[in-house]
Protein backbone atom coordinates (compact mmCIF):
# COMPACT_ATOMS: atom_id res chain seq x y z
CA UNK A 1 0.00 0.00 0.00
CA UNK A 2 1.46 3.18 -1.30
CA UNK A 3 1.58 6.49 1.79
CA UNK A 4 -0.61 8.82 -0.12
CA UNK A 5 -3.25 6.23 -0.44
CA UNK A 6 -4.33 5.92 3.33
CA UNK A 7 -7.71 7.16 2.70
CA UNK A 8 -8.21 5.75 -0.50
CA UNK A 9 -8.83 2.69 0.97
CA UNK A 10 -11.70 3.32 2.75
CA UNK A 11 -13.39 4.94 -0.30
CA UNK A 12 -13.19 1.20 -1.39
CA UNK A 13 -14.59 -0.37 1.73
CA UNK A 14 -16.93 2.82 2.70
CA UNK A 15 -20.04 1.95 0.40
CA UNK A 16 -19.72 -1.52 1.52
CA UNK A 17 -19.67 -0.92 5.37
CA UNK A 18 -22.70 1.59 4.90
CA UNK A 19 -24.37 -0.80 3.52
CA UNK A 20 -24.22 -3.53 5.62
CA UNK A 21 -24.02 -1.67 8.39
CA UNK A 22 -28.00 -0.53 7.41
CA UNK A 23 -29.42 -3.68 6.06
CA UNK A 24 -27.78 -5.99 8.06
CA UNK A 25 -26.06 -4.79 11.57
CA UNK A 26 -29.18 -1.88 12.23
CA UNK A 27 -32.31 -4.77 11.85
CA UNK A 28 -30.46 -7.01 13.93
CA UNK A 29 -29.99 -5.10 16.92
CA UNK A 30 -33.06 -3.81 16.14
CA UNK A 31 -34.39 -7.59 16.67
CA UNK A 32 -32.54 -8.09 19.53
CA UNK A 33 -34.13 -4.57 20.98
CA UNK A 34 -37.76 -6.38 19.87
CA UNK A 35 -37.10 -9.34 22.13
CA UNK A 36 -37.95 -7.28 24.89
CA UNK A 37 -40.69 -5.61 24.28
CA UNK A 38 -44.48 -7.64 24.11
CA UNK A 39 -46.98 -6.41 21.69
CA UNK A 40 -50.03 -6.91 19.83
CA UNK A 41 -48.63 -6.16 16.21
CA UNK A 42 -47.10 -2.81 17.87
CA UNK A 43 -44.53 -3.23 20.66
CA UNK A 44 -45.60 -1.28 23.39
CA UNK A 45 -44.49 -2.88 26.61
CA UNK A 46 -41.10 -3.39 27.98
CA UNK A 47 -40.80 -6.73 29.65
CA UNK A 48 -37.79 -7.33 30.06
CA UNK A 49 -36.67 -10.61 29.82
CA UNK A 50 -40.28 -11.78 30.03
CA UNK A 51 -40.21 -12.93 26.52
CA UNK A 52 -37.49 -15.04 27.28
CA UNK A 53 -38.89 -16.40 30.65
CA UNK A 54 -42.18 -17.47 28.75
CA UNK A 55 -40.13 -19.60 25.98
CA UNK A 56 -37.68 -21.68 28.13
CA UNK A 57 -40.95 -22.56 30.52
CA UNK A 58 -42.81 -23.32 27.51
CA UNK A 59 -42.53 -27.28 26.67
CA UNK A 60 -42.95 -26.58 22.70
CA UNK A 61 -39.48 -24.62 22.78
CA UNK A 62 -37.63 -27.79 24.22
CA UNK A 63 -40.12 -29.91 21.19
CA UNK A 64 -38.73 -27.85 18.91
CA UNK A 65 -34.99 -27.44 19.91
CA UNK A 66 -34.99 -31.21 20.44
CA UNK A 67 -36.61 -31.58 16.67
CA UNK A 68 -33.81 -29.34 15.44
CA UNK A 69 -31.31 -31.42 16.98
CA UNK A 70 -32.62 -34.28 15.29
CA UNK A 71 -32.86 -32.49 12.32
CA UNK A 72 -29.88 -31.55 11.96
CA UNK A 73 -27.75 -33.67 13.43
CA UNK A 74 -28.78 -36.43 11.65
CA UNK A 75 -28.82 -34.86 7.88
CA UNK A 76 -25.67 -33.25 8.36
CA UNK A 77 -24.71 -36.33 9.15
CA UNK A 78 -25.56 -38.51 6.44
CA UNK A 79 -24.06 -35.31 3.99
CA UNK A 80 -20.65 -36.36 5.20
CA UNK A 81 -21.15 -40.10 5.05
CA UNK A 82 -22.99 -39.98 1.43
CA UNK A 83 -20.78 -37.01 0.67
CA UNK A 84 -17.84 -38.62 1.46
CA UNK A 85 -18.68 -41.90 -0.56
CA UNK A 86 -19.22 -39.64 -3.55
CA UNK A 87 -16.38 -37.76 -3.06
CA UNK A 88 -14.21 -40.67 -3.42
CA UNK A 89 -16.49 -42.35 -6.40
CA UNK A 90 -15.41 -38.91 -8.50
CA UNK A 91 -11.90 -38.91 -7.17
CA UNK A 92 -10.08 -39.60 -10.46
CA UNK A 93 -10.23 -36.96 -12.80
CA UNK A 94 -11.76 -38.64 -15.94
CA UNK A 95 -14.29 -37.46 -18.12
CA UNK A 96 -17.02 -39.28 -17.45
CA UNK A 97 -16.31 -37.95 -13.51
CA UNK A 98 -16.46 -34.41 -14.39
CA UNK A 99 -19.72 -34.88 -16.39
CA UNK A 100 -20.83 -37.15 -13.61
CA UNK A 101 -19.73 -33.97 -11.19
CA UNK A 102 -21.79 -31.55 -12.28
CA UNK A 103 -25.10 -33.56 -12.94
CA UNK A 104 -24.70 -34.97 -9.73
CA UNK A 105 -25.14 -31.17 -8.21
CA UNK A 106 -28.44 -30.78 -9.90
CA UNK A 107 -30.64 -31.07 -6.51
CA UNK A 108 -28.40 -27.97 -5.35
CA UNK A 109 -29.74 -25.81 -8.16
CA UNK A 110 -33.72 -26.44 -7.06
CA UNK A 111 -34.81 -23.58 -4.55
CA UNK A 112 -35.61 -25.34 -1.60
CA UNK A 113 -39.53 -24.76 -1.95
CA UNK A 114 -39.62 -26.40 -5.25
CA UNK A 115 -37.62 -29.21 -3.66
CA UNK A 116 -40.64 -29.45 -0.84
CA UNK A 117 -43.03 -29.46 -3.70
CA UNK A 118 -41.40 -32.40 -6.43
CA UNK A 119 -40.85 -34.51 -2.87
CA UNK A 120 -44.53 -34.25 -1.33
CA UNK A 121 -45.43 -35.80 -5.12
CA UNK A 122 -42.81 -38.18 -4.63
CA UNK A 123 -44.22 -39.20 -0.88
CA UNK A 124 -48.01 -38.80 -1.82
CA UNK A 125 -49.46 -42.04 0.21
CA UNK A 126 -51.88 -42.98 -2.63
CA UNK A 127 -50.29 -41.67 -5.94
CA UNK A 128 -46.72 -41.58 -5.29
CA UNK A 129 -44.01 -43.24 -6.96
CA UNK A 130 -42.05 -44.08 -3.37
CA UNK A 131 -44.95 -46.30 -2.11
CA UNK A 132 -45.20 -47.60 -5.27
CA UNK A 133 -42.10 -49.18 -5.54
CA UNK A 134 -41.78 -50.10 -1.69
CA UNK A 135 -44.85 -52.09 -2.03
CA UNK A 136 -44.19 -53.78 -5.10
CA UNK A 137 -40.97 -54.72 -4.17
CA UNK A 138 -42.54 -55.67 -1.03
CA UNK A 139 -40.21 -53.88 1.68
CA UNK A 140 -44.01 -52.07 3.02
CA UNK A 141 -47.10 -54.15 3.30
CA UNK A 142 -49.53 -51.07 2.70
CA UNK A 143 -48.78 -47.26 1.99
CA UNK A 144 -47.41 -44.95 4.19
CA UNK A 145 -48.00 -41.28 4.78
CA UNK A 146 -44.68 -40.16 4.81
CA UNK A 147 -45.34 -36.52 5.84
CA UNK A 148 -48.66 -37.16 7.63
CA UNK A 149 -47.93 -39.91 9.82
CA UNK A 150 -46.06 -38.27 12.93
CA UNK A 151 -43.50 -41.46 12.95
CA UNK A 152 -42.23 -40.93 9.64
CA UNK A 153 -42.89 -37.19 9.07
CA UNK A 154 -39.33 -35.97 11.15
CA UNK A 155 -37.78 -39.07 8.97
CA UNK A 156 -39.16 -38.01 5.60
CA UNK A 157 -38.30 -34.29 5.81
CA UNK A 158 -34.60 -35.32 7.04
CA UNK A 159 -34.38 -37.85 3.47
CA UNK A 160 -35.18 -34.34 1.25
CA UNK A 161 -32.66 -32.41 3.25
CA UNK A 162 -30.43 -35.06 2.48
CA UNK A 163 -30.66 -35.54 -0.70
CA UNK A 164 -30.77 -31.57 -1.60
CA UNK A 165 -27.48 -31.19 -0.11
CA UNK A 166 -25.21 -34.11 0.24
CA UNK A 167 -23.52 -33.72 -3.39
CA UNK A 168 -22.49 -30.14 -2.52
CA UNK A 169 -20.77 -31.56 0.70
CA UNK A 170 -19.67 -34.27 -1.78
CA UNK A 171 -17.86 -31.32 -3.90
CA UNK A 172 -16.41 -29.67 -1.15
CA UNK A 173 -14.90 -32.94 0.48
CA UNK A 174 -13.89 -33.85 -3.44
CA UNK A 175 -12.22 -30.45 -3.01
CA UNK A 176 -9.89 -31.45 0.22
CA UNK A 177 -9.20 -34.98 -1.99
CA UNK A 178 -7.84 -33.54 -4.57
CA UNK A 179 -5.60 -31.46 -2.95
CA UNK A 180 -4.11 -34.77 -0.90
CA UNK A 181 -0.58 -35.30 -2.43
CA UNK A 182 0.32 -38.55 -4.43
CA UNK A 183 2.81 -39.20 -2.39
CA UNK A 184 1.52 -39.56 0.79
CA UNK A 185 -0.78 -42.55 -0.87
CA UNK A 186 2.37 -43.70 -2.20
CA UNK A 187 4.41 -43.98 0.77
CA UNK A 188 1.38 -46.02 2.47
CA UNK A 189 0.80 -48.54 -0.26
CA UNK A 190 4.82 -49.09 -0.14
CA UNK A 191 3.77 -49.42 3.63
CA UNK A 192 1.40 -52.03 3.56
CA UNK A 193 -1.44 -50.35 4.45
CA UNK A 194 -4.96 -51.77 3.42
CA UNK A 195 -7.47 -49.42 1.69
CA UNK A 196 -9.11 -48.53 5.10
CA UNK A 197 -5.94 -48.09 7.28
CA UNK A 198 -5.12 -45.45 4.07
CA UNK A 199 -8.61 -43.64 4.51
CA UNK A 200 -8.17 -43.45 8.49
CA UNK A 201 -4.28 -42.35 8.57
CA UNK A 202 -3.98 -40.88 5.23
CA UNK A 203 -6.74 -39.54 3.68
CA UNK A 204 -8.80 -38.25 7.15
CA UNK A 205 -6.25 -35.99 9.28
CA UNK A 206 -5.57 -34.49 5.20
CA UNK A 207 -9.59 -33.30 5.19
CA UNK A 208 -9.61 -32.16 8.61
CA UNK A 209 -9.60 -28.37 7.15
CA UNK A 210 -12.31 -29.08 4.63
CA UNK A 211 -14.11 -31.08 7.04
CA UNK A 212 -14.10 -28.07 9.33
CA UNK A 213 -15.44 -25.80 7.19
CA UNK A 214 -17.92 -27.87 5.49
CA UNK A 215 -19.16 -29.05 8.71
CA UNK A 216 -19.54 -25.43 10.41
CA UNK A 217 -21.29 -24.51 6.69
CA UNK A 218 -23.43 -26.79 6.80
CA UNK A 219 -24.65 -27.20 10.16
CA UNK A 220 -25.41 -23.42 9.92
CA UNK A 221 -27.45 -23.78 6.65
CA UNK A 222 -29.31 -26.99 7.96
CA UNK A 223 -30.08 -25.25 11.41
CA UNK A 224 -31.64 -22.41 9.91
CA UNK A 225 -33.48 -23.93 6.87
CA UNK A 226 -36.94 -23.23 7.09
CA UNK A 227 -38.43 -22.99 3.46
CA UNK A 228 -38.22 -27.16 2.89
CA UNK A 229 -39.80 -28.41 6.23
CA UNK A 230 -42.53 -25.08 5.88
CA UNK A 231 -44.04 -26.15 2.31
CA UNK A 232 -43.64 -29.84 2.93
CA UNK A 233 -45.13 -30.52 6.41
CA UNK A 234 -45.85 -26.20 7.90
CA UNK A 235 -44.17 -28.56 10.95
CA UNK A 236 -46.69 -31.07 11.17
CA UNK A 237 -48.09 -33.49 11.96
CA UNK A 238 -49.29 -31.70 15.20
CA UNK A 239 -45.39 -30.54 15.81
CA UNK A 240 -43.63 -33.63 14.93
CA UNK A 241 -41.21 -31.35 12.26
CA UNK A 242 -41.52 -28.30 13.85
CA UNK A 243 -38.04 -26.95 14.09
CA UNK A 244 -37.39 -23.67 15.93
CA UNK A 245 -37.50 -21.84 12.81
CA UNK A 246 -40.68 -22.83 12.02
CA UNK A 247 -41.53 -22.03 15.43
CA UNK A 248 -40.34 -18.71 15.44
CA UNK A 249 -42.14 -18.32 11.58
CA UNK A 250 -45.52 -19.61 13.40
CA UNK A 251 -44.96 -17.14 16.23
CA UNK A 252 -44.31 -13.62 14.38
CA UNK A 253 -46.39 -14.17 11.64
CA UNK A 254 -49.45 -16.55 12.51
CA UNK A 255 -49.65 -15.66 16.30
CA UNK A 256 -48.50 -12.37 15.44
CA UNK A 257 -46.29 -11.68 18.78
CA UNK A 258 -43.09 -10.21 17.07
CA UNK A 259 -41.52 -9.51 20.35
CA UNK A 260 -41.49 -13.10 21.23
CA UNK A 261 -40.68 -14.28 17.69
CA UNK A 262 -38.00 -11.80 18.29
CA UNK A 263 -36.48 -13.63 21.87
CA UNK A 264 -36.98 -17.07 19.69
CA UNK A 265 -35.04 -15.70 16.97
CA UNK A 266 -32.21 -14.31 19.43
CA UNK A 267 -31.82 -17.97 21.58
CA UNK A 268 -31.90 -19.85 17.99
CA UNK A 269 -28.80 -17.44 17.05
CA UNK A 270 -27.01 -18.69 20.42
CA UNK A 271 -27.63 -22.26 19.78
CA UNK A 272 -25.91 -21.69 16.43
CA UNK A 273 -23.35 -19.99 17.94
CA UNK A 274 -22.60 -22.60 20.38
CA UNK A 275 -22.68 -25.42 18.05
CA UNK A 276 -20.33 -23.56 15.45
CA UNK A 277 -17.96 -22.95 18.47
CA UNK A 278 -17.90 -26.30 19.83
CA UNK A 279 -16.96 -27.36 15.89
CA UNK A 280 -13.78 -24.85 15.83
CA UNK A 281 -12.61 -24.78 19.20
CA UNK A 282 -12.43 -28.91 18.36
CA UNK A 283 -10.94 -28.41 15.28
CA UNK A 284 -7.95 -26.54 16.99
CA UNK A 285 -7.51 -28.59 19.86
CA UNK A 286 -6.81 -31.46 17.57
CA UNK A 287 -4.17 -29.23 15.38
CA UNK A 288 -2.11 -29.06 18.85
CA UNK A 289 -1.20 -32.29 18.48
CA UNK B 1 0.59 -63.61 -6.18
CA UNK B 2 -0.98 -65.12 -9.56
CA UNK B 3 -1.20 -62.68 -12.15
CA UNK B 4 -5.19 -63.92 -12.86
CA UNK B 5 -5.86 -62.86 -9.40
CA UNK B 6 -4.26 -59.32 -9.61
CA UNK B 7 -5.99 -58.68 -13.00
CA UNK B 8 -10.12 -59.58 -11.88
CA UNK B 9 -9.94 -57.38 -8.45
CA UNK B 10 -9.49 -53.95 -10.21
CA UNK B 11 -12.05 -54.86 -12.76
CA UNK B 12 -14.82 -56.06 -10.07
CA UNK B 13 -13.69 -52.47 -8.45
CA UNK B 14 -13.94 -50.48 -11.22
CA UNK B 15 -17.14 -52.04 -11.87
CA UNK B 16 -18.52 -51.57 -8.40
CA UNK B 17 -17.66 -48.13 -8.15
CA UNK B 18 -19.53 -47.07 -11.28
CA UNK B 19 -22.81 -49.21 -10.53
CA UNK B 20 -22.47 -47.27 -7.14
CA UNK B 21 -21.56 -43.58 -8.86
CA UNK B 22 -24.87 -44.53 -11.01
CA UNK B 23 -27.27 -45.13 -8.27
CA UNK B 24 -25.97 -42.01 -6.70
CA UNK B 25 -26.70 -40.20 -9.94
CA UNK B 26 -30.05 -42.17 -10.07
CA UNK B 27 -31.16 -41.12 -6.84
CA UNK B 28 -29.86 -37.30 -7.38
CA UNK B 29 -31.78 -36.67 -10.57
CA UNK B 30 -35.14 -38.90 -10.11
CA UNK B 31 -36.99 -36.83 -8.33
CA UNK B 32 -36.27 -33.92 -10.90
CA UNK B 33 -36.85 -36.16 -14.06
CA UNK B 34 -39.81 -37.18 -12.43
CA UNK B 35 -41.14 -33.72 -11.99
CA UNK B 36 -40.74 -33.01 -15.39
CA UNK B 37 -42.55 -36.40 -16.83
CA UNK B 38 -45.26 -35.31 -14.17
CA UNK B 39 -46.16 -31.95 -15.54
CA UNK B 40 -46.62 -33.27 -18.86
CA UNK B 41 -49.37 -35.60 -18.32
CA UNK B 42 -53.22 -35.15 -18.51
CA UNK B 43 -55.24 -36.00 -14.54
CA UNK B 44 -55.56 -39.59 -15.92
CA UNK B 45 -51.78 -39.83 -16.71
CA UNK B 46 -50.87 -38.65 -13.27
CA UNK B 47 -53.29 -40.44 -11.21
CA UNK B 48 -52.66 -43.65 -13.19
CA UNK B 49 -52.15 -47.03 -11.25
CA UNK B 50 -49.71 -48.00 -11.64
CA UNK B 51 -47.69 -45.09 -12.35
CA UNK B 52 -46.19 -45.02 -15.79
CA UNK B 53 -42.14 -43.67 -15.92
CA UNK B 54 -43.73 -41.77 -19.25
CA UNK B 55 -47.29 -40.65 -19.89
CA UNK B 56 -48.67 -42.44 -22.89
CA UNK B 57 -50.42 -38.71 -24.33
CA UNK B 58 -47.17 -36.18 -23.46
CA UNK B 59 -49.15 -32.77 -23.48
CA UNK B 60 -47.93 -29.17 -22.57
CA UNK B 61 -51.51 -28.66 -21.64
CA UNK B 62 -50.56 -28.07 -17.65
CA UNK B 63 -48.48 -25.58 -18.56
CA UNK B 64 -51.23 -23.54 -20.13
CA UNK B 65 -53.40 -24.16 -17.78
CA UNK B 66 -51.24 -23.26 -14.41
CA UNK B 67 -50.51 -19.97 -16.23
CA UNK B 68 -54.39 -18.90 -16.42
CA UNK B 69 -54.46 -20.73 -12.60
CA UNK B 70 -51.57 -18.40 -11.24
CA UNK B 71 -49.84 -15.05 -12.61
CA UNK B 72 -46.88 -17.30 -12.71
CA UNK B 73 -45.63 -14.62 -14.94
CA UNK B 74 -45.85 -12.10 -12.47
CA UNK B 75 -43.86 -14.30 -9.67
CA UNK B 76 -41.37 -14.28 -12.64
CA UNK B 77 -40.87 -11.04 -13.55
CA UNK B 78 -40.62 -10.19 -9.64
CA UNK B 79 -38.75 -12.70 -9.02
CA UNK B 80 -36.49 -11.37 -11.73
CA UNK B 81 -36.12 -7.82 -11.12
CA UNK B 82 -35.50 -8.35 -7.44
CA UNK B 83 -32.78 -10.74 -8.54
CA UNK B 84 -31.19 -8.99 -10.82
CA UNK B 85 -31.63 -5.34 -9.28
CA UNK B 86 -29.93 -6.63 -5.92
CA UNK B 87 -27.29 -8.43 -7.62
CA UNK B 88 -26.59 -4.91 -9.69
CA UNK B 89 -26.36 -2.91 -6.85
CA UNK B 90 -24.15 -5.56 -5.00
CA UNK B 91 -21.55 -6.81 -7.05
CA UNK B 92 -19.96 -3.19 -8.03
CA UNK B 93 -20.30 -2.01 -4.32
CA UNK B 94 -18.79 -5.69 -2.68
CA UNK B 95 -16.02 -5.38 -5.58
CA UNK B 96 -14.96 -2.41 -4.29
CA UNK B 97 -15.24 -3.41 -0.67
CA UNK B 98 -13.17 -6.84 -1.71
CA UNK B 99 -10.77 -5.13 -3.04
CA UNK B 100 -10.34 -2.78 -0.46
CA UNK B 101 -9.99 -5.51 2.04
CA UNK B 102 -7.81 -7.41 0.06
CA UNK B 103 -5.30 -4.57 -0.47
CA UNK B 104 -5.55 -2.35 2.25
CA UNK B 105 -4.57 -2.89 5.84
CA UNK B 106 -7.02 -1.60 8.68
CA UNK B 107 -7.13 -1.23 11.95
CA UNK B 108 -9.83 -4.00 13.06
CA UNK B 109 -10.20 -5.11 9.28
CA UNK B 110 -9.66 -9.05 10.89
CA UNK B 111 -12.88 -8.05 12.81
CA UNK B 112 -15.11 -6.84 10.43
CA UNK B 113 -14.14 -9.85 7.84
CA UNK B 114 -14.55 -11.93 11.04
CA UNK B 115 -18.49 -10.64 11.20
CA UNK B 116 -18.96 -10.74 7.06
CA UNK B 117 -18.24 -14.09 7.50
CA UNK B 118 -20.74 -14.70 10.48
CA UNK B 119 -23.26 -12.71 8.54
CA UNK B 120 -23.23 -15.71 5.51
CA UNK B 121 -24.44 -17.47 8.69
CA UNK B 122 -27.31 -15.81 9.93
CA UNK B 123 -30.52 -17.52 10.21
CA UNK B 124 -32.92 -15.50 7.75
CA UNK B 125 -35.78 -16.31 10.45
CA UNK B 126 -33.58 -14.45 12.91
CA UNK B 127 -33.48 -11.11 10.80
CA UNK B 128 -36.83 -11.38 9.22
CA UNK B 129 -38.78 -10.33 12.16
CA UNK B 130 -37.23 -7.08 12.75
CA UNK B 131 -37.22 -6.96 9.29
CA UNK B 132 -41.08 -6.72 8.74
CA UNK B 133 -41.63 -4.25 11.44
CA UNK B 134 -39.16 -1.91 10.04
CA UNK B 135 -40.52 -2.66 6.62
CA UNK B 136 -44.26 -2.04 7.66
CA UNK B 137 -43.42 1.24 9.60
CA UNK B 138 -41.97 2.49 6.32
CA UNK B 139 -45.17 1.22 4.26
CA UNK B 140 -42.08 -0.92 2.50
CA UNK B 141 -43.74 -4.11 2.57
CA UNK B 142 -45.18 -5.75 -0.96
CA UNK B 143 -42.71 -3.21 -2.39
CA UNK B 144 -40.11 -4.03 -4.54
CA UNK B 145 -37.29 -1.83 -2.79
CA UNK B 146 -38.25 -3.35 0.19
CA UNK B 147 -37.62 -6.76 -0.95
CA UNK B 148 -34.15 -5.53 -2.55
CA UNK B 149 -33.27 -3.65 0.67
CA UNK B 150 -33.70 -6.99 2.58
CA UNK B 151 -32.31 -9.44 -0.30
CA UNK B 152 -29.11 -6.86 -0.14
CA UNK B 153 -28.35 -8.03 3.01
CA UNK B 154 -27.36 -11.16 2.67
CA UNK B 155 -26.00 -10.90 -1.58
CA UNK B 156 -24.05 -8.08 -0.41
CA UNK B 157 -21.49 -9.82 2.24
CA UNK B 158 -21.42 -12.86 0.30
CA UNK B 159 -19.94 -11.02 -2.66
CA UNK B 160 -17.54 -9.13 -0.32
CA UNK B 161 -16.89 -12.45 0.84
CA UNK B 162 -16.10 -14.22 -2.40
CA UNK B 163 -14.40 -11.77 -4.27
CA UNK B 164 -11.81 -10.94 -1.69
CA UNK B 165 -10.93 -14.64 -1.72
CA UNK B 166 -10.52 -14.02 -5.94
CA UNK B 167 -8.49 -10.49 -5.18
CA UNK B 168 -6.38 -12.38 -2.68
CA UNK B 169 -5.19 -15.09 -5.38
CA UNK B 170 -4.10 -11.92 -7.73
CA UNK B 171 -0.27 -11.11 -6.57
CA UNK B 172 -0.06 -7.53 -5.69
CA UNK B 173 2.84 -6.78 -7.86
CA UNK B 174 0.06 -7.31 -10.65
CA UNK B 175 -1.34 -3.67 -8.96
CA UNK B 176 1.95 -2.11 -8.87
CA UNK B 177 2.87 -2.63 -11.75
CA UNK B 178 -0.18 -1.12 -13.31
CA UNK B 179 0.33 2.01 -10.74
CA UNK B 180 4.18 2.29 -11.99
CA UNK B 181 3.02 2.47 -15.27
CA UNK B 182 0.90 5.89 -14.30
CA UNK B 183 -2.53 4.05 -13.46
CA UNK B 184 -4.26 5.15 -10.27
CA UNK B 185 -5.13 2.78 -7.92
CA UNK B 186 -8.30 2.99 -8.99
CA UNK B 187 -7.67 2.15 -12.80
CA UNK B 188 -5.58 -0.19 -11.59
CA UNK B 189 -8.62 -1.90 -10.39
CA UNK B 190 -10.57 -1.68 -13.11
CA UNK B 191 -8.25 -2.37 -15.81
CA UNK B 192 -5.46 -4.63 -14.73
CA UNK B 193 -7.67 -6.86 -11.47
CA UNK B 194 -11.31 -6.73 -12.80
CA UNK B 195 -10.25 -8.46 -15.80
CA UNK B 196 -8.02 -11.17 -14.42
CA UNK B 197 -10.66 -12.32 -11.54
CA UNK B 198 -13.24 -12.27 -14.48
CA UNK B 199 -13.96 -15.99 -13.99
CA UNK B 200 -14.31 -15.90 -10.20
CA UNK B 201 -16.40 -12.66 -10.78
CA UNK B 202 -19.02 -14.36 -12.94
CA UNK B 203 -18.63 -17.72 -10.44
CA UNK B 204 -19.55 -15.65 -7.87
CA UNK B 205 -22.40 -13.28 -9.62
CA UNK B 206 -24.32 -16.75 -10.87
CA UNK B 207 -23.98 -17.80 -7.57
CA UNK B 208 -25.63 -15.47 -6.23
CA UNK B 209 -28.27 -15.03 -8.81
CA UNK B 210 -29.45 -18.62 -8.25
CA UNK B 211 -29.46 -17.76 -4.06
CA UNK B 212 -31.36 -14.69 -4.89
CA UNK B 213 -33.68 -16.49 -7.54
CA UNK B 214 -33.94 -19.53 -4.99
CA UNK B 215 -34.55 -17.26 -1.76
CA UNK B 216 -38.22 -18.32 0.46
CA UNK B 217 -37.87 -16.71 3.76
CA UNK B 218 -37.85 -13.17 3.08
CA UNK B 219 -40.42 -13.52 0.07
CA UNK B 220 -42.22 -15.20 2.20
CA UNK B 221 -42.57 -12.43 4.79
CA UNK B 222 -42.26 -9.51 2.96
CA UNK B 223 -44.01 -9.66 -0.47
CA UNK B 224 -47.79 -11.37 0.31
CA UNK B 225 -49.54 -9.46 -2.35
CA UNK B 226 -50.08 -11.62 -5.19
CA UNK B 227 -49.06 -8.86 -7.28
CA UNK B 228 -45.60 -8.45 -5.76
CA UNK B 229 -45.46 -12.05 -4.96
CA UNK B 230 -42.09 -14.16 -5.46
CA UNK B 231 -41.90 -17.32 -7.30
CA UNK B 232 -40.63 -19.58 -4.52
CA UNK B 233 -43.26 -18.39 -2.52
CA UNK B 234 -46.51 -18.25 -5.09
CA UNK B 235 -45.71 -21.86 -6.49
CA UNK B 236 -46.60 -23.34 -3.23
CA UNK B 237 -49.62 -21.89 -3.14
CA UNK B 238 -51.36 -24.11 -5.68
CA UNK B 239 -51.43 -26.49 -2.91
CA UNK B 240 -54.73 -26.08 -1.93
CA UNK B 241 -56.95 -28.25 0.78
CA UNK B 242 -57.27 -31.29 -0.51
CA UNK B 243 -55.80 -32.98 -3.96
CA UNK B 244 -53.35 -31.36 -5.37
CA UNK B 245 -53.23 -30.95 -8.89
CA UNK B 246 -50.10 -32.73 -9.36
CA UNK B 247 -49.47 -31.89 -13.10
CA UNK B 248 -49.76 -28.52 -12.77
CA UNK B 249 -47.93 -28.51 -9.84
CA UNK B 250 -44.88 -29.79 -11.48
CA UNK B 251 -45.25 -27.54 -14.52
CA UNK B 252 -45.04 -24.61 -12.67
CA UNK B 253 -42.35 -26.28 -10.48
CA UNK B 254 -40.07 -26.99 -13.41
CA UNK B 255 -40.83 -23.40 -15.10
CA UNK B 256 -39.31 -22.31 -11.83
CA UNK B 257 -36.22 -24.42 -12.24
CA UNK B 258 -35.95 -23.61 -15.54
CA UNK B 259 -33.46 -20.49 -15.63
CA UNK B 260 -31.04 -21.62 -12.89
CA UNK B 261 -31.09 -25.32 -14.91
CA UNK B 262 -30.19 -23.40 -18.05
CA UNK B 263 -27.52 -21.55 -16.60
CA UNK B 264 -26.14 -24.54 -14.35
CA UNK B 265 -26.18 -25.95 -18.37
CA UNK B 266 -23.87 -23.40 -19.46
CA UNK B 267 -21.50 -22.27 -16.55
CA UNK B 268 -22.01 -25.13 -14.11
CA UNK B 269 -19.25 -26.66 -15.08
CA UNK B 270 -16.56 -23.41 -13.71
CA UNK B 271 -19.17 -23.69 -10.88
CA UNK B 272 -18.06 -27.37 -9.83
CA UNK B 273 -14.40 -26.07 -10.91
CA UNK B 274 -14.27 -23.54 -8.61
CA UNK B 275 -15.97 -25.83 -5.68
CA UNK B 276 -13.20 -28.28 -6.24
CA UNK B 277 -10.49 -26.51 -6.49
CA UNK B 278 -11.11 -25.24 -3.21
CA UNK B 279 -12.47 -22.13 -3.77
CA UNK B 280 -14.62 -21.91 -0.79
CA UNK B 281 -11.79 -22.96 1.47
CA UNK B 282 -12.64 -20.00 3.64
Amino acid sequence: MFHNERYLGYFFIGPTLITITLVMVFPLIYGFVMSFFEDEVILTQFVGFGNYFEIINNPKFWNSLMITLIFTLSSVGLHFVLGMILALLLNDNSIVNSVARVIVLIPWMVGESIVAIMWKWVFDPSFGILNYVFTKIGLISQNIAWLGDPRFALLSVIIVRVWRGFPFIGLLLLAGLQAIPESQYEAATVDGANSWQIFRFITLPNLKHVITVALTLDLIWTMRSMALINVLTEGGPGNATKTIPIRIYEEGFQFVKLGSAAAYSVLLFVILIVFVSIVILNSFSKKQD
Amino acid sequence: MEKSKLNLKPIFLRTFKTLLLLIFIFFAIFPVFWMFTTSIRLNRDVFSIPPLLWPSHPTLEPYFEVIKERPIGTYFLNTLIVAITTISFSAPVGALGAYGFSRFKFKGSGLILGFILATQMFPYVVIVVPYFQVLASLKLLDTYQGLIIAYTSFCLPFITWMLKGFFDAIPRELDEAAMIDGCSRIQAFIRVILPISLPGLAATIIFAFLVAWNHYVFALVLAQSPDKMLLSVGIPTLMGQFAFPWNLLMAAGFMAILPPIIMYSFLGKYLVKGLTTGAMKG
